[in-house]
């Protein structure tokens, strides 16, 4: 490809780079992203246009991680508001039919919710063109709902970056550092996890990435359903891999600093591990969570301090609903969703918060 | 671009926090230049930038029709860094600023890359450099990297191919590159 061939200013030089500098394009973000790290041997040329550019263009900035501090800002706003009136809706609400309040077989109902969870999130994608797609954390995790419906949990100190027109023509993200996805079905646009060392294609499930860039490790463990994975080197060689398996990519580094070895595996080189039982590598992600005859508002701060989503209360009387039982191995809205199987309220996801009400 | 930013500015005020972020987008390199350009510095520049935009969202309500969105922005932004610069306690640049605050004064491109740069040896190199490039060079430098137009744009402003302005760019990094080292 031409671009091994470049020196740092024709890197400055190039259109593509300059709007992956910027944020300004999310193909070239992702190109680049992508291009950079399976590149390592050009990292002192990128460095240097990397710098020439800041110089340039005077350290104006990244739109898109810009474009993410106001978006924290506003929730911290928007919660504080929260805090000191109780909240009023400004836009027209949409419930849930309300013949769902009744109370039916479990497994019957929770298929149906699904079906027609799946339809209002697309009926409510399909309205809007989301200007937010770059999502980064700090200390804390947090759990994105999709414009699709998917969920995804980021650890610590991860981003994830959106496709442009995600959820329209697409279903691509590109993930830094560690997320748990949990993905919504759909045959005909499939899920795609774009990572440095590797691509993980989806077909309805979920699965947990974690990658180490300084390691140059990826790893990809499955908890349902089925992915094929691809590494970006040797794209002509996927692996499918099954439930309760890790696959492990290790690429190899040619810096003259030691190898790092997974086990005494050689570099480069792809692995299918059994996943043992309670193993501890989800656990970040699957905690056993006990409610007994708690109530609805102190169940939400559980909640959302494990999962890391704001969820709003719009009644007040909600709030004090009671309700038991042990949940494991689920994610936040299948949680609400057996809640309300007990006793029945109603939730929507809208600006990535949950709000509840009766 | 204006009756883009006026559609933005009306959704806004109907509460469509959508609204907001296109409006970010489309603004977000104006006010960023606008302000650096003012002689803030780029730290305070983009925390200004947040700053004005939290403020349009917590008073979307009261927020009044405008015909130049652009204009309000920037003035609207203005004071914010005045403000702020004053809160700070750097009152000899806030005066400084008050003084001679209107289009006339803006730092050129040149002062402004020189300016940015920290240490004085880098200031000097950098100010040598720029000494070695054309007049033509640096206005395509400022173009390109400072306010961000493509090469298809520069071309036709100047009425020359693409490829010349690639060419004019490519050589006064080459040249920039080398000087920097």
């Amino acid at each position: 490809m031409r671009f091994n061939e470049f020196q740092a200013e024709d890197f400055v030089c190039d259109q593509s780079f300059q709007e992956y500098c910027l944020g300004t394009n999310s193909h070239s973000v992702i190109f680049w992203e992508n291009w950079i790290s399976s590149h390592p041997q050009k990292q002192i040329d990128i460095e240097e246009a990397t710098r020439l550019f800041a110089l340039l263009s005077v350290n104006q900035g990244n739109i898109k991680e810009q474009l993410w501090q106001l978006k924290k800002g506003l929730d911290n706003s928007d919660a504080f508001r929260v805090q000191v009136s109780s909240r009023k809706q400004p836009k027209p609400r949409r419930w849930l039919p309300a013949f769902l309040k009744i109370s039916v077989p479990l497994a019957a109902a929770s298929i149906f919710l699904l079906a027609y969870q799946r339809r209002w999130f697309s009926a409510a994608s399909s309205s809007k063109n989301s200007e937010i797609n770059y999502y980064h954390t700090g200390e804390g995790k947090q759990t994105l709902v999709l414009d699709d419906g998917s969920l995804v949990t980021l650890q610590k100190h991860s981003s994830l970056t959106l496709h442009d027109h995600f959820s329209s023509t697409n279903r691509t993200v590109f993930l830094k550092g560690q997320a748990y996805f949990n993905v919504s079905p759909n045959k005909n646009l499939p899920f795609v996890v774009q990572t440095n060392l590797t691509r993980i294609t989806v077909l309805s499930t979920s699965f947990s990435v974690r990658e180490d860039l300084e390691k140059g490790i990826s790893e990809t463990i499955l908890i349902s359903g089925k992915v094929v994975v691809n590494s970006n080197r040797h794209p002509e060689d996927p692996v499918t891999i099954l439930p309760h398996q890790k696959f492990v990519y290790q690429r190899f580094r040619d810096n003259g600093l030691p190898k790092p070895s997974i086990g005494n595996r050689p570099p480069d080189e792809v692995g299918i591990q059994k996943l043992e039982k309670g193993n501890s590598e989800i656990s970040w992600i699957r905690k056993k969570i006990d409610i007994s005859n708690q109530n609805l508002e102190q169940i939400a701060a559980i909640l959302q301090k494990w999962y890391g989503i704001t969820i709003l209360f719009d009644d007040k009387e909600v709030k004090s609903y009671r309700y038991t039982g042990v949940f494991q191995h689920e994610n936040i809205l299948s949680i609400l969703k057996t809640l309300q199987m007990s006793y029945p309220f109603h939730f929507r996801v809208a600006d990535n918060k949950i709000y509840i009400s009766k | 671009m204006n009756a883009a930013l006026k559609e933005q500015w009306d959704e806004l005020r109907k509460g469509n926090k959508e609204a907001l972020f296109s409006l970010y987008n489309s603004m977000y390199f104006h006010l960023v230049r606008y302000g650096l350009l003012q002689r803030a510095e780029e730290e305070l520049v983009k925390d200004c930038i947040n700053q004005l935009f939290l403020k349009l969202w917590e008073k979307q309500n009261t927020l009044s029709e405008v015909h130049d969105v652009k204009s309000y922005l920037l003035t609207a932004f203005r004071r914010l860094i005045q403000d702020e610069l004053a809160y700070q306690q750097k009152m000899d640049v806030a005066l400084l600023y008050l003084a001679d605050s209107g289009p006339q004064n803006e730092l050129s491109y040149e002062e402004l890359l020189i300016n940015s740069q920290q240490s004085d040896l880098l200031k000097k190199k950098l100010h040598q450099a720029i000494d070695q490039l054309t007049p033509k060079q640096k206005e395509h430098i400022k173009l390109k990297f400072f306010e961000g137009l493509t090469y298809e744009q520069i071309a036709q402003q100047n009425t020359l191919s693409v490829k010349t302005a690639y060419n004019t760019i490519y050589d006064a990094i080459k040249t920039l590159r080398k000087l920097l080292k």
